[in-house]
């Protein structure tokens, strides 16, 4: 350790790593890397937690396991590997979630110093929360492919994780996956769906037979009737299916042929687009339609790699669907989970996903590729990992000093220098967003809703966990005591899916909610939809919810001034987006999100078809959401977070470098 | 599972096995540039903190082969960032102590330890290498090192760590890159991939030791230029001429000469002093992990680069600076 040797650490330095006890949460990529570090540079008191296991995968990068390691706990095994660097060192693994109840404020304010090595927005969004609880600074880090950031969050005097816009889910409208796939993306999703639906947990929301209620095709005259009839049907899909014994060559003709048939009868779908081709299970195409590229006939070894004829399709399909059904009615009869590294489940997903892009005349994929989406894989590598985590120990020193004036956002970037020659592009910390709605004194926010359909179940899921981070939401109406929601189990088990409205909240209640782990309370005003949006909302299959920033402060005339003339030096950082996800792509360049693996993360799943958390056609007000367009005046001018490029075409790189 | 020898007789085809633990790379620079990097035999110079990092990095990365190469033993000041070696290898040959430990870290690729002085070699030795990384090394040392690269058209790099601060350069002589720029789909367009072509130009190591600032075509550039890169220079020349690194054992003292040395140097130069100010010389001791984790991180990517062709390389001298808090890149070829 740097510290054993007098002179290598001044004397600030050593001191404060000396007596610092430091908390590190993820022992993945980055957390590897960090460990390394933290025991090296005399670190004596570390604490690790995560919850993960370790994979094949993972050890082109995680230096800490090896081969005969995986499978067992990351925190575990790093804390072993850790340990012979230096025997001397205190490390206390944890093999579990950082959100556990236990890992409370006091149990978080027995550290120094937070440093995230984490890959997910939900557990960064709760250690935000409890750092802010507990007063501790905290040291955020992200990696993907050759890119990396490292910041600090200190209450008060920085931005807290959650003051800026964290880009979120991508989401497709459920016709667009049930009717109108148009990139190999909507089927895999729809693969997905389909696994689901036959194995898995059955959602409502992951139909995947045609929609017959799909606006674009019918007028509104019988769309009830053709709505309850589709309803039966999609309850059914996995009695048919086990009624048939799970005959995959039935299960082909209906979903490639027969449903194909059906959305061909909806001719108002096909005017402007091409129309889908069923397929004939006795006639299938054993060419690859689009196999030339160089690259994928150079790597015809690697089975992954190649794009397969429909006719093998078809046998994988059949292989896999034999597979699944023994294993989903074989075992405990418990639904089969999807998971890109389960063979069988991804096999079905590349094989569907394939024969219906088929259909569509959408471009196929390699398994490799397709595993790339249906997992979302986020490549990494040690090399990143490692700059990010020496970044992290250089910012630490700075942190443990309370030198808060030195510390920089840095940006790991796209291998080139920038402009002013900083391979690592440097950012002073912003201050705290006033209108942030976690670190602000007293958070309000105001939800916009269609109250004829928002039960108790939407507001606590999608609203309080999905879009605000909660945990274990507790809400109450407020002046009035009545509790709406308990976090303790089973309390609200009876209510949970009645409408507010049944509790005779209506346009302007305020709602308390309250996350007792998180030390965390917010004050939410329900704003009834207007008709027309609602309208909107349902011929669109939209959000029904909408989250709109603090109604105490709303400023309707500076807003509409600014939304008229946005500023262009916000530009880029508040970009409005038409498309969802696709079309803003300057900001994923720079604001990392998700980091190193993929393990746990769902990023492109949809939302169900009715809740989106994405509305971009109506963007909110004042909450910052990721691609909402329309910059609030009293809220300060966030400075552009693109890197300067010194090559033009660098800023049209991407996070993935595409193989095929 | 393929073995060391599996391997040496499948050079640049990827086996299954391969392709599921490389997957999270080849996502990342792709298949072909993974076959390079299996077909690439990369020898290490110095087997510091700096050293394993690379060792590390280039290892799992999965090249065909590793060699390590040290004729000094393991000290105590390793401690600070050699995770290699036990703390019971103090006294032993460093690429020998450091060598088993970096075998488990990927079976797939071979890794030798050599004990002997890089300056021992024949020129004959280093002619079956793709890559030659030099750490530790002495000025003299770089500049044979990468004249015997040039000739042979081995991809040169040097580097190394002092303390708080750290320096890569890199000749790859005239070397051609392939970058692939994707487009983002549109709503008109799918998502298309552009492959540009180019060509990346470096000096020789010997070109920048020659550098005089107070030339009239250079003295405007050095007040542009970060002053880390200045006080690489200066260390450098105190490393050559009292033939040992900085010590931690003798901070203040060293301190000192440096800032001298320093002072001498910018007046040579014709650079004002406050230009490359004190703080820079108060942390160069010994060589610690977190810089070790950066430096080693930037070259070991560089090296990947150099291998496969892909991407654009950094032209051509790399500086940590640490008062700042982040690396800069200084072209020199130009």
């Amino acid at each position: 350790m740097a510290t054993e040797v007098e002179g290598v650490l001044p004397k600030s330095i050593h001191e404060v790593v000396t007596t610092s006890k430091v908390l590190v949460v993820g022992a993945g990529g980055i957390g590897c890397e960090l460990l390394k570090n933290l025991v090296l540079t005399g670190f004596k008191d570390i604490h690790v937690v995560d919850l993960d296991t370790i994979e094949v995968s993972n050890l082109n990068r995680q230096f800490l396991f090896r081969k005969e390691h995986v499978g067992r706990p990351k925190a575990i095994v790093a804390k072993e590997s850790a340990l012979v660097f230096n025997p001397n060192v205190n490390i206390t693994a944890y093999h579990d979630s950082i959100t556990e109840a236990k890992y409370d404020v006091s149990f978080f304010k027995q550290f120094s110093v937070v440093m995230n090595a984490l890959d997910n927005l939900a557990a960064r969004s709760h250690v935000n929360r409890m750092c802010l609880a507990a007063d501790l600074p905290l040291i955020e880090s992200a990696s993907a492919g050759f890119k990396g950031n490292v910041t600090c969050h200190k209450k008060g005097l920085s931005e807290c994780y959650n003051c800026t816009d964290r880009p979120r889910q991508k989401t497709f409208p459920g016709c667009t996956i049930r009717n109108t796939p148009s990139e190999p993306i909507h089927c895999i999703v729809w693969a997905k769906h389909l696994f689901n639906q036959l194995f898995g947990l059955a959602d409502e929301d992951q139909d995947v037979s045609p929609d017959s209620a799909d606006p674009e095709a019918i007028g509104d005259a019988g769309k009830a009737a053709l709505e309850s009839q589709s309803e039966k049907e999609r309850i059914s899909t996995r009695e048919w299916a086990r009624s048939l014994d799970y005959d995959s060559k039935k299960l082909f003709q209906k979903f490639f042929h027969d449903d194909i048939k059906y959305l061909l009868s909806m001719s108002n779908l096909w005017v402007t687009r091409r129309a889908p081709t069923p397929l004939d299970i006795d006639d299938l195409p054993d060419a690859v339609a689009s196999s030339s590229s160089a690259a994928a006939a150079a790597s015809t070894v690697l089975k992954d790699q190649r794009i397969w004829s429909i006719a093998e399709c078809e046998e994988i399909f059949r292989e896999s669907i034999n597979g699944l059904q023994k294993e989903f009615l074989g075992g405990n009869a418990e639904p089969l989970i999807w998971d890109k590294d389960d063979d069988l489940a991804m096999n079905f997903v590349t094989a569907c996903s394939n024969i219906r892009c088929h259909v569509f005349g959408i471009q196929q994929k390699s398994r490799f590729d397709t595993k790339a989406m249906a997992g979302n894989i986020i490549p990494a590598i040690a090399s990143t990992n490692a700059i990010v985590a020496g970044l992290i120990v250089m910012t630490s020193f700075n942190v443990l000093r309370q030198q808060y004036d030195k510390i920089r956002t840095l940006y790991v970037s796209d291998r080139e220098a920038n402009r002013r020659k900083e391979l690592f592009a440097m950012e002073r910390l912003a201050p705290p967003n006033p209108k942030c709605y976690v670190c602000r004194d007293k958070p309000e926010l105001g939800l916009k809703a269609d109250l004829d359909k928002l039960t108790i179940r939407i507001l606590k899921e999608k609203v309080l966990q999905n879009t605000l981070n909660m945990i274990a939401p507790d809400v109450e109406l407020e002046g009035k005591g009545t509790i709406l929601l308990s976090s303790e189990e089973g309390e609200s088990d009876e209510i949970i899916d009645k409408l507010l409205t049944d509790f005779a909240i209506v346009n302007g209640t305020r709602l308390v909610c309250d996350d007792f782990l998180q030390n965390y309370q917010i004050t939410i005003t329900i704003v009834e939809m207007k008709e027309e949006d609602k309208e909107n909302v349902r011929n669109k299959e939209e959000t029904i919810f909408e989250v709109v920033g603090d109604l105490t402060q709303l400023n309707p005339k500076a807003e509409e001034t600014n939304a008229a003339s946005p500023k262009p030096s916000t530009s880029n950082g508040n970009k409005q987006s038409a498309s969802v996800g696709n079309g803003d792509n300057e900001d994923e360049l720079c604001i990392i999100e998700e980091t190193k693996d993929d393990d746990y993360l769902e990023l492109i799943e949809p939302t169900d078809e009715n809740v989106s958390l994405m509305d971009t056609s109506t963007p909110p007000k004042n909450f910052k959401r990721p691609y909402e367009g329309t910059p609030v005046a009293n809220v300060p001018v966030k400075k552009r977070r693109v890197l300067p490029a010194p090559d033009p075409n660098n800023t049209l790189d991407s996070d993935v470098v595409q193989i095929d | 599972m393929v073995t060391v020898e599996d391997r040496q007789e499948r050079d640049g085809l990827l086996t299954e096995d391969e392709a599921a633990l490389y997957d999270r790379q080849l996502r990342l620079w792709g298949v072909d540039a993974q076959r390079r990097l299996i077909s690439s035999r990369i020898l290490i110079i110095g087997l510091g903190g700096l050293g394993a990092e690379l060792a590390k990095n280039i290892i799992l990365g999965g090249v065909k082969s590793v060699t390590l190469m040290d004729d000094s033993v393991v000290t105590e000041v390793d401690a600070a960032s050699q995770f290699l070696v036990s703390r019971e290898a103090v006294g032993k040959n460093r690429a020998e102590a450091s060598v088993v430990n970096a075998r488990k870290l990927n079976p797939m690729v071979k890794v030798d330890a050599d004990s002997s002085n890089p300056d021992d070699k024949p020129e004959k030795f280093f002619e079956d290498f793709s890559v030659i990384v030099a750490t530790n090394c002495t000025k003299k040392q770089i500049l044979s090192l990468n004249r015997i690269a040039r000739i042979n058209n081995i991809k040169f790099f040097a580097a190394d760590v002092f303390g708080f601060t750290s320096f890569m350069f890199s000749d790859l002589g005239e070397h051609q890159y392939r970058k692939e720029i994707v487009t983002q789909s549109t709503k008109t367009l799918p998502e298309s991939t552009k492959v540009i072509e180019g060509v990346s130009r470096f000096a020789p190591f010997q070109d920048l030791l020659n550098l005089d600032w107070s030339l009239d075509e250079l003295s405007k550039r050095a007040k542009k230029t970060n002053p880390a890169f200045f006080a690489l220079f200066v260390l450098l020349d105190f490393i050559e001429e009292k033939n040992r690194r900085p010590d931690p054992f003798k901070r203040e003292a060293d301190y000192l000469e440096l800032l001298n040395r320093r002072d001498a140097y910018v007046e040579r130069h014709g650079i004002s002093k406050e230009k490359v100010p004190d703080e820079l010389f108060t942390d160069v001791f010994g060589a610690i992990a977190p810089v070790c984790a950066i430096t080693g991180g930037v070259v070991s990517q560089e090296v990947v680069k150099a291998v496969s062709h892909k991407d654009v390389p950094l032209v051509n001298l790399f500086v940590y600076n640490p008062v700042d808090g982040t690396g800069y890149v200084e072209d020199f070829a130009g």
